[in-house]
């Protein structure tokens, strides 16, 4: 095919190929002609076979040579699939899927030999989902993934510790279930995940302790107790925000939500990041502001015996508070401001 | 048409429940997307019942062309609508229902007992064999040569294998033979084509692997792993080429009706021809068992519970088809096998029902009784039933679905009883499974219309019993024989003698010899 470079006869992929041709020639010729699942450009599927499934095969021959037959057929079912919905294979589309695949699946040849289309799939899934979150760093969470890999002994705690190398990315709203996940990781590794050198972590137990509090970044030592403006989240649609218009705020007692009149979005941040998420079953009513939150004028936000004063809320004219996160809606904005009660260090 | 449409899986959950409470977020999410694994070895923890109903479905929609829907669950009122002269009901089931031609092979699979698959040639009966073995792991050039094929000079090497000539010939004592065994006999799904075709000698043989696990050629004996069996048949009478021997039938744990085919439905055959496919080489690796997988799942479908009342449903049921009054004067001797071993004929049998009521005495109805196999059978498909539906406990509703395949085979219908003139029953000397069904119907009837579920005086004297003897005083062990002859007396004071009171007068005489011998080894005691 004109412009693909070929694939090298002596190569992990091409022996793998050969020994099966038949198989993969019948998988190749149904994808091409079906209408359902998109329509398969074989140029493109060869480019992709070429550029990103051989490097991982090699990788797979040189650790595991007796599983390269089996990954060559997950992991090639598995392009077929992904190139013809173009997933995979279509340049600059989906940036996060295509890094997975270039820089992240050959140094998880050891997994991917264990369970290849379970390792592929949930990888290259993970990437779609954290490039669309635009305060998250896919490429970032791939490369902790791949350096977690050598300390994970099974496939089972390899996909855990993404779990949480993705909440720990920024997708604050996975807190509570990546909590859970992380409480089964193995000592060395949980404290890896969270960014600590193990060598020198705190003990479990007391690292368990310390996230206990949101907003306090892991082995750093607690501080007083203050009131710390974390950032602002949402925006305007039409800039790449969620917000069709300037939002309602509203809480329900045990979330905060922000309702721009088609859906409601609940708030969630953590000492890791902010994230904005539709949701389902928003509050009908707005609630009643929590007892002792206060907002001046000026800016001075009490709550909860704490009071601060930040001049980027001057004007609001709208709180709400569920727990330790407060949201405040400056005016002229679509995006919502959140201060947490804290005892973490800024 | 598409091949790849036969690679799909219908997707979990295939028995939906309501969802509940607030929107948790959870971090799995994460590895969800369009990127699919595939792969039986790789399954993300989906529960075991769910791979079964994706199996059954994707059976369904996708290998076998069996669009029925014989067993029906309904969940709330289902609208009934009449055909026919003969008014024949076709119910539009409310709830999930299901094919038995697909389901009971997929659970014989799952309980690994023995499937018999009857029907007119070319009706899917192998194939459906086959399907189930690629479930179970085995590539499909192991299933086919593992298939035996049943034919008039089929002889016990052929089915278990040979002596190696060379150790035959050096061999001194008969356990220095080696003998090659045959391949089929390590796999975990069995298959015999034809068996009515096998000569009665090797049919033997094949009873010892069927009812043992074990095969046996010149004193050598290889030991079988426990496996699903499926055995076909063109017809479930028990003729063919030769008479299957009645041990062998009786082995057959569940039967299977190949159902017809349903012409609307040519035009997939059209496509199957015209694309050259065939399903049993496109199985999704994700609707496929590991060998941990089925053994797992054998475990947890006979974890399911079985409730005492429905218990209690399924021994009244079973109570009335043994007693057989005219058969002997000792009460014990009182049953159907007496008299079958007897070998006489039943028309010498005179009397013994006149002013039964033939609707609560169904026992005229069958020639015999059930048998302890067969009620183990019964019980453990049950359970496999409600398993598959994704419960953890026997609904009544699934015993009733589940005893006409599984005692199919297992009550001889007596075709000459009165039941069977009345109008509209005839057409029961041939639908056995619906037969068995308005048996089951007719037997709760009567369990309700004499309100057991409240009323059970001989049910509570044996739970008084079973709660041990140890540390009652003569005084309470006498007042509980007094109990138990009032309650004799009681039974016996002009009531005829049905089936299920049979089997209370037998258990009622239990408990009197049990209380007496205690009774008496308190007064040797002192």
């Amino acid at each position: 095919m004109e412009g693909v470079r070929p694939l090298a006869p002596g190569s992990a992929l091409a022996r793998a190929l050969a020994r099966d041709r038949d198989r993969f020639n019948a998988r190749v010729a149904l994808a091409a002609r079906r209408r359902d699942r998109g329509r398969l450009d074989p140029s493109r599927l060869a480019c992709h076979l070429v550029e990103r499934l051989a490097p991982v095969v090699e990788a797979v021959e040189a650790i595991a040579p007796r599983c390269v037959d089996a990954v060559c057929a997950a992991l090639f079912d598995l392009s077929v699939d992904l190139v013809s919905r173009e997933v995979l294979g279509a340049e600059g589309r989906h940036a996060g899927a295509d890094a997975a695949w270039r820089e992240t699946l050959p140094r998880l040849a050891r997994h991917l030999a264990a369970a290849p289309g379970r390792v592929a799939a949930a990888v290259t899934n993970a990437a779609l989902q954290l490039e669309l979150e635009p305060t998250v760093n896919a490429a970032a969470w791939l490369d902790a993934l791949a350096a977690a890999a050598p300390h994970c002994p099974d496939v089972d705690t390899l996909l855990a510790a993404g779990q949480v190398l993705a909440w720990r990315s920024g997708m604050a709203h996975w807190r509570e279930s990546a909590l859970e996940v992380w409480d089964r990781l193995p000592d060395g590794l949980a404290s890896m995940v969270l960014g600590l050198d193990p060598a020198a972590s705190p003990p479990r137990p007391e690292l368990r302790r310390a996230l206990d509090d949101p907003f306090r970044t892991p082995g750093a030592p607690p501080g007083d107790q203050v009131l710390r403006l974390l950032g602002t989240v949402g925006g305007f649609r039409g800039f790449g925000g969620p917000f069709l218009a300037p939002p309602r705020l509203a809480s329900d007692g045990q979330r905060l939500w922000a309702l721009d009149g088609a859906d409601g979005f609940t708030l969630h941040a953590d000492c890791f990041g902010r994230t904005v998420v539709r949701t389902q079953g928003a509050p009908a009513e707005p609630g009643a502001p929590a007892e002792a939150l206060r907002l001046a004028p000026d800016g001075t936000l009490s709550y909860r015996g704490l009071t601060s004063r930040f001049p980027a809320l001057a004007g609001a004219r709208c709180c709400f508070a569920a727990g330790a996160l407060v949201a405040v809606l400056p005016p002229y904005t679509h995006r919502v401001a959140l201060v947490a009660v804290t005892k973490g260090a800024a | 048409m598409s091949r790849d449409r036969f690679l799909q899986i219908s997707q979990a959950p295939t028995r939906p429940a309501p969802a509940a409470g607030a929107t948790r977020f959870d971090v799995a999410d994460l590895y969800r997307g369009p990127a699919e694994a595939g792969g039986a070895a790789e399954a993300s923890g989906l529960p075991l019942d769910e791979k079964l109903r994706q199996a059954y479905f994707w059976v369904t929609n996708h290998a076998i062309i069996s669009p029925f829907y014989d067993v029906e669950y309904t969940d709330g009122p289902a609208e009934q609508i009449r055909f026919g002269d003969q008014g024949v009901e076709v119910t539009l089931p409310s709830d999930q229902s299901y094919s038995s031609y697909v389901l009971l092979p997929l659970l014989n699979l799952a309980v690994r007992r023995r499937c018999l698959l009857v029907g007119g040639p070319g009706r899917g009966k192998t194939t459906i064999a086959v399907l189930m073995g690629l479930l179970a792991g085995y590539s499909l050039r192991d299933i086919k040569r593992g298939i035996q094929h049943g034919q008039p000079q089929m002889t016990v090497s052929d089915l278990l294998g040979n002596p190696l000539p060379q150790s035959l010939l050096a061999a001194k004592e008969m356990d220095e033979v080696k003998i090659a065994w045959r391949r089929w006999l390590s796999m975990r799904v069995k298959i015999v084509d034809e068996y009515n075709r096998i000569p009665t000698r090797t049919q033997s043989a094949l009873l010892t692997v069927m009812a043992d696990d074990y095969a046996e050629v010149f004193d050598q004996i290889y030991e079988c792993p426990k496996a699903a069996w499926y055995l076909t048949a063109n017809d479930d009478a028990g003729g063919g080429t030769y008479q299957v021997i009645e041990a062998l039938r009786d082995r057959i744990d569940v039967v299977v009706k190949a159902l017809h085919f349903n012409t609307r439905f040519l035009g997939e055959l059209l496509a199957r021809i015209e694309e050259d496919v065939r399903p049993e080489e496109l199985v999704p690796p994700g609707i496929v068992f590991s060998q941990d997988e089925l053994d797992r799942l054998q475990k947890e479908v006979l974890a399911v519970e079985f409730p005492a009342p429905l218990r209690r449903r399924l021994e009244f049921f079973a109570s009335h088809f043994e007693f057989l009054e005219p058969a002997a004067r000792q009460l014990e001797y009182q049953t159907k096998d007496t008299f079958k071993l007897s070998g006489l004929d039943p028309s010498t049998l005179a009397g013994g029902d006149e002013g039964k009521d033939q609707v609560a005495d169904l026992g005229p109805q069958t020639r015999n009784g059930l048998s302890v196999r067969a009620l183990m059978t019964s019980l453990v498909f049950c359970k496999a039933m409600a398993y598959f539906r994704g419960a953890r406990t026997v609904s009544f509703e699934d015993v009733r679905q589940m005893l006409p395949f599984v005692l199919h085979d297992k009550l001889v219908q007596n075709p000459d009883a009165p039941w069977f003139e009345a109008a509209g029953h005839a057409a029961y000397r041939i639908d056995r499974v619906s037969w068995i069904r308005s048996l089951f119907a007719l037997s709760c009837r009567e369990y309700d219309r004499l309100d057991l579920d409240r009323e059970d005086p001989v049910g509570a004297l044996a739970e008084e019993f079973s709660k041990g003897l140890e540390g009652l005083s003569e005084k309470v062990v006498r007042d509980r024989l007094v109990k138990v002859e009032r309650s004799l007396k009681k039974l016996a004071a002009g009531r005829k003698m049905y089936g299920h009171l049979f089997d209370d007068v037998l258990l009622l005489k239990v408990l009197h010899q049990r209380y007496s011998n205690y009774l008496r080894w308190l007064r040797w005691k002192g």
